[in-house]
């Protein structure tokens, strides 16, 4: 079937490229993906780190320590898998 | 509309510093990466004291880290810039052409912030032989830094050392000697199943050219910073892991690991702390001695610690932590010098100035030191600074929250910026001005007026003339001056026109009636001239005086120690109104030039070499008659002649010092008086006018500065500083730092808490302020919690308890608000209205408001109660209305009116207020005892930002931006009482702050992401409202858009542009009584840019050809495109970048040769364009 050896040239793309999402991509996956992708950026820029450590009146590292924290599991753990018939 | 983007004042907060030897030399400076897109080097003196910065250059990236390494064998350290250009670049400071230059560049990923491209930590080994990059997730990489066969800097090939799914929280250099280098880092797997946090070893083995993760150990969870500490022979190598409450000291070790030893971090004392809460280290700094080594690290709350580690031949022994000292913020980094000084560097939030501290002592006397030993939290009571003495600060005005331009100072034609900085105990209102800094050192009264003054033999004496007699003055013992005993000679019983002390010791001194020559012995030989001196100039060889109303001069040249008039008289043709000398150049004995103002408007050049002596060189025409000349030599090749005229015009030009010919000419206005020009020593020229300006050459290009005092009648130099004359007083100023890059200075009025906005009244001038703090006690709160608690016995020990915040900060309370209303007076920084709000209020926003159906002026507070921020909520809401009192210079509440939701924004329209909460805008009239409401609608999609007053038809129309969805224009129908939506956007756009122009139809506004953008209404919709301003017709129109909720037309983007930092605030004015209108806005990390509107297509044409032409030829040397920065996060659009223009001065000859040949205009024209675009709109 695989003629071209296409299948594990692409395997090797989804790891190597996080977030390029398939027909199986969960939702929780997906977002997870962009939750982590909002949180480092927030943790990269200083603008924005400081503005957020302004509203929350924390200081900017330890706004940048909690983005981070967050960053292991944003949405929380994975639902339990629906057994499919 | 075409717009080009100047930055008036960079911004302020440091990312991050590195220490080093960047020039080569023995002083240790700073390189510090300010606002994320500049670096800069700083040098302390050490001597002195006092911090300088030495040069400034924009990166045109995210800097992202910064880390420095120097190779074996080298005295000179590089920098190794981590940012978001996806590569890496090694740089240089060469000293010698005062840049820093690429020395290595290697790219490795994509650009941008983004998640899986390394960048975001960079870490050298100790001793130069590698360095590493990381990302935040995922991937790190190792180059191993070489040698070439020519000696030249090399990066190898790149060694990766990814990890899928790990999240890394910091990276440091592991100092092993000289065994394989060892890189730490903290990381976390989430795709483990425990997920638990790690420190990990990668060691580079240099044989065999690869890296492996070496080892890796559990550490706890809260794991967020490390410290490497000294290795090889200097100290026992290894890692201090920081977590929250406690220090770990881990090391791993070819024999195997090596014993953890724990220390809890001492805490204040605070008997309501919360202590599930635990101390954060954010900056740490290692001083190594002879022998021996410290660490001093900083918590959140400013506290310094000593960290002392025992150890006996690489064992480490104990641990040990005491308190050292308490700075009044948090630094972003701390630096300790050789010479005994601490840099702590202030970044985003904690803000304010960057400050130099000097070690007095190393506090090995007093303080209790906790060790390994200790288990138990242990407590401390912080002290006023003992260990430590501030010696210099560099003023900042970082985090910028909201600012306005406003004419509020009376007697200054330029427009100030007020802004409200800072959080916490550390906020202010700041007043910034164009202008240098002056600090007064001394100031005498004198008998009468006087007209000049000068110094003569460094300083020892200061000649004052007044109208008919002179007075010599000496500095005294402490600095007093006091008429000199001895006055050298000096005739005093006439005014002096000039004075100067010549070659072999003596003095010459021109008076009206005298050319007087006092030998150092004593000996005086006087020249009387046919009639009556005018003017004159001196230096330390010749002497030209101007023989009044005859058009004539008299050349003097001093001739084995005898002043000698020289056999022709220099005929000019006209009356003299002043002369200058040329400075001598440092080869020659003689001025080659002297410059002489005439009545027939004309300045006119000739030359004073043996062989052409007096010959005419070259006239210049000039608006008026010159009131006085100066020629200064600026480094820039060619001799700087200033003119100053009677009409308070200042002309520049630049004289050939050979041909003497005059180009070039550029003319400012200075002020409605006759400019006086006085040459300091130091390659600049005092201009006094209305105001004084200094003139002088910054980063290769000539500015003229104002200085911030009041007006000065003659300057002379006196050391370093300035002696001037004003009225009839005497004073010495020092010019304090001239910066490389900011032409703002500040004044600024103290805050209790974050300032959430302010508004001025109309007629006082005084500012109602609105300071909100989350999470910290008010301070009298805190002291009634004290006793209420049990903590205290009463008032008076609680009050006792209490530290002073701006030293130490406000007490933390979880999830609580602290708020006042404040009224103050911007003139002499006076609270003469404070209204503490109970606590758990938040004042969250203002605004001046006069109802239709009262007569008085009210300012309107919305409030929150019991606030929190996610999910976004609140106990309670109101908006308590205050009037003005005592002609607005007081407040009283009237009432205060419940609401549903916190109210965002608040704003008068239609004659009564409009508040703005949720998603809906509500219209609310005055009443007796509470407000009443008379119209409400939804409005926006998620959340009002803000809300804006339309310029031409305030009653119908307004401006409403929101959270995400960008800017609405809004209708209030009066007969239906409700607004409805007439223009949104397609885009989303985070909107921050925004702006609408004069024409009404066309918006400047500022997003999260850090971008500024100006929408216009369409051309249907704009028709459509000048027939209809009911804008009756629009709301039936169907949208042609699909999707529920889009109004029938859409803002058409008219520019976008990516700044890099947060817009907080955007005006339009016009920043001197002649320029033109600019839009200024302002920036969360405390930078003012303009963007200034171009006039001319032609203009335009010029600048983008110069901008693509400098992108293409002198890309920036972070590697970052240029064009791809800008845009960032939209295409850039109809905005020339004028900071990547102007840094056409920094370029070499070669490349600027490059430039201009591109865009066909010579280079003067390009450096004569952007000028006149800073003169004509800026500064």
């Amino acid at each position: 079937m695989d003629k071209f050896g296409m299948h594990s040239q692409t395997e090797q793309l989804h790891a190597r490229h996080i977030g390029t999402g398939n027909a199986d991509t969960t939702k929780h996956q997906w977002l997870t993906n962009q939750h982590r992708d909002t949180l480092s950026h927030y943790v990269a820029d200083n603008s924005m780190a400081t503005y957020i450590s302004i509203v929350e009146g924390e200081s900017t590292v330890r706004t940048k320590f909690n983005m981070l924290q967050r960053m292991r599991q944003p949405c929380g753990p994975p639902p339990a898998q629906i057994a499919e018939d | 509309m075409f717009l080009y983007n100047l930055t008036l004042q960079p911004a302020s907060a440091i990312g991050s510093t590195v220490l080093g030897h960047f020039s080569g030399e023995k002083h240790q400076e700073l390189v510090v990466a300010r606002g994320q897109q500049r670096l800069e080097l700083w040098r302390p003196d050490t001597t002195t004291g006092k911090l300088s910065i030495e040069h400034s250059e924009d990166m045109f990236c995210r800097i992202r880290g910064l880390s420095s390494f120097r190779m074996a064998g080298g005295s000179k350290d590089y920098i190794v810039l981590a940012s978001d250009s996806g590569a890496i670049a090694v740089l240089e400071f060469n000293a010698k052409n005062r840049r820093f230059v690429t020395v290595q560049y290697h790219e490795f990923g994509r650009t941008g912030l983004r998640r899986l491209v390394a960048g975001q930590y960079v870490a050298s080994d100790p001793r130069g032989r590698a360095v590493m990059v990381a990302g935040v997730e995922r991937s790190k990489i190792v180059y191993i830094i070489t040698r070439d066969s020519e000696a030249r800097l090399m990066l190898a090939s790149p060694l990766e050392a990814n990890r899928s799914g790990s999240v890394c929280f910091d990276v440091v250099g592991v100092d092993v000697g000289y065994e394989n280098p060892v890189f730490a880092a903290i990381e976390s797997n989430y795709e483990d199943s425990e997920g638990g946090k790690q420190l990990v070893y990668y060691e580079l083995d240099l044989g065999l050219n690869h890296v492996v993760r070496k080892w890796s150990t559990a550490v706890g969870d809260t794991a967020h910073k490390l410290v490497a500490l000294p290795g090889g022979n200097d100290g026992p190598s290894g890692v201090l892991v920081c977590l929250e409450g406690s220090i770990e000291y881990r090391h791993f070790t070819s024999t195997g690991e090596i014993a953890v030893h724990s220390v809890p971090i001492p805490r204040r004392v605070n008997p309501l702390e919360d202590t599930a809460r635990g101390l954060m280290i954010v900056a740490s700094a290692v001083h190594r001695m002879k022998n021996a080594f410290f660490i001093l690290a900083q918590a959140e709350s400013g506290d310094l610690y000593k960290i002392t580690v025992d150890f006996a031949e690489d064992s480490v022994k104990r641990v040990g932590i005491k308190y050292f000292d308490t700075l009044a913020f948090a630094a972003s980094s701390i630096c300790i010098l050789k010479a005994g000084f601490l840099f702590a560097a202030a970044g985003g939030e904690s803000g304010g100035s960057h400050q130099l501290y000097q070690f007095e002592n190393l506090g090995d006397e007093d303080g209790e030191c906790f060790s390994t030993e200790c288990e138990e939290l242990s407590y401390f009571q912080p002290h006023e600074l003992s260990s430590l003495a501030l010696v210099d600060e560099i003023e900042g005005a970082c985090p910028l929250l909201k600012s306005q331009v406003l004419h509020v100072a009376v007697g200054e034609e330029a427009p100030q910026i007020y802004a409200a900085c800072g959080t916490g105990a550390r906020s202010s209102l700041k007043i910034m001005r164009h202008g240098a800094e002056v600090s007064e050192l001394a100031v005498s009264e004198l008998p009468a007026t006087p007209r000049a003054v000068w110094t003569v033999s460094n300083g020892e004496l200061i000649v004052v003339s007044f109208a008919g007699s002179t007075l010599a003055l000496a500095m005294g013992e402490g600095d007093d001056l006091a008429e000199a005993d001895d006055a050298l000679g000096l005739a005093l019983d006439e005014a002096t026109l000039a004075v100067c002390g010549v070659e072999g010791g003596g003095i010459v001194q021109v008076t009206p009636r005298a050319v007087r020559h006092v030998m150092s012995d004593g000996r005086v030989t006087e020249w009387a001239p046919p009639g009556v001196i005018s003017c004159a100039a001196v230096n330390a060889r010749q002497a030209v005086v101007a023989l009044g109303r005859s058009g004539e001069c008299a050349y003097f040249e001093m001739d084995s120690g005898v002043l000698r008039e020289h056999a022709e008289r220099l005929a000019v043709g006209s009356d003299v109104t002043c002369v200058a000398l040329a400075p001598i150049p440092a080869s020659r004995l003689l001025a080659p030039l002297v410059a002489v103002g005439c009545e027939d408007q004309t300045v006119r050049v000739h030359a004073l070499e043996p062989h052409r002596c007096l010959e005419a060189l070259s006239m210049q025409a000039v608006a008026d008659v010159a009131h006085s000349v100066a020629l200064v030599d600026h480094g820039l090749g060619d001799l700087t002649m200033y003119a100053g005229l009677r009409n308070g015009l200042l002309v520049r030009a630049q004289v050939d010092p050979v041909s003497g010919d005059v180009d070039d000419t550029r003319t400012r206005f200075l002020g409605a008086r006759p400019v006086q020009l006085c040459p300091t020593t130091s390659q600049s020229v005092v201009a006094l006018s209305a105001a004084p300006w200094l003139c002088h050459v910054q980063q290769g290009r000539v500015r003229a500065t104002p200085l911030s005092y009041d007006m000065l009648d003659y300057v002379a130099p006196l050391g370093d500083n300035l002696v001037c004359v004003a009225g009839a007083s005497l004073r010495i100023l020092s010019i304090d730092r001239l910066g490389a890059s900011a032409a703002l200075t500040c004044a600024s009025i103290p805050l209790a808490f974050t300032p959430r906005g302010f508004c001025v009244h109309d007629m006082s001038r005084y500012f109602a302020v609105i300071e909100a703090e989350h999470g910290r006690w008010a301070p009298a709160y805190y002291a009634a919690k004290l006793v209420e608690s049990g903590a205290v016995d009463n008032e008076d020990e609680a009050a006792q308890a209490l530290l002073p915040a701006e030293q130490f900060g406000l007490v933390r309370n979880a999830g609580g608000w602290a708020s006042l209303v404040r009224v103050l007076s911007p003139f002499d920084g006076e609270t003469v209205f404070l209204d503490e709000l109970p606590a758990g209020h938040a004042a969250v926003c203002l605004a001046p408001v006069r109802f239709a159906s009262d007569p008085h002026a009210y300012v309107a507070v919305g409030c929150a109660v019991g606030l929190r921020l996610r999910p976004r909520s609140c106990d309670a809401a109101s908006i308590r209305l205050y009037r003005w009192t005592g002609d607005g210079t007081g407040l009283e509440l009237v009432h205060v009116t419940p609401l549903d939701d916190v109210p965002q924004a608040l704003l008068e329209f239609n004659g009564m207020l409009l508040v703005a909460a949720g998603r809906g805008l509500a219209l609310f009239d005055m009443g007796i005892r509470r407000m009443l409401k008379k119209a409400q609608s939804a409005v926006a999609p998620h959340l009002i930002s803000s809300v804006h007053r339309h310029p031409t038809h305030p009653d119908n129309w307004l401006f409403v931006s929101d959270v995400q969805e960008s800017v609405l224009l809004v209708a209030f129908n009066q007969m239906a009482r409700a607004f409805h939506v007439i223009v949104d956007d397609s885009l989303p756009r985070h909107i921050t702050s925004m702006r609408a122009l004069e024409d009404g139809f066309t918006v400047v506004a500022g997003d999260k992401f850090g971008s500024i953008f100006v929408l216009r209404a369409p051309d249907a919709v704009v028709q459509s409202l000048d027939v209809d301003p009911t804008a009756a017709r629009l709301l039936y129109e169907k949208p042609k858009r699909a999707g529920a909720d889009v109004a029938a037309h859409c803002w058409q983007s008219v520019a976008e542009f990516h700044v890099g930092d947060i817009v907080t605030s955007i005006d339009v004015c016009a920043l001197a009584p002649h320029a033109r209108p600019v839009i200024l806005y302002t920036t969360l990390l405390g930078a003012v840019h303009v963007a200034v509107p171009m006039v001319s297509q032609s203009d335009v044409d010029f600048f983008l050809a110069l901008e693509a032409a400098i992108r293409k030829h002198c890309p920036p040397i972070s590697g970052r495109d240029h064009l791809a920065y800008r845009s960032s996060f939209m295409p850039v659009r109809s905005v020339v970048d004028g900071d990547l223009c102007e840094s056409f001065y920094l370029l070499t000859h070669e490349q600027r040769e490059l430039v201009s040949d591109t865009v066909d205009r010579t280079q003067q024209d390009i450096l004569k364009k952007m000028e006149d675009v800073r003169s004509m709109f800026a500064f």
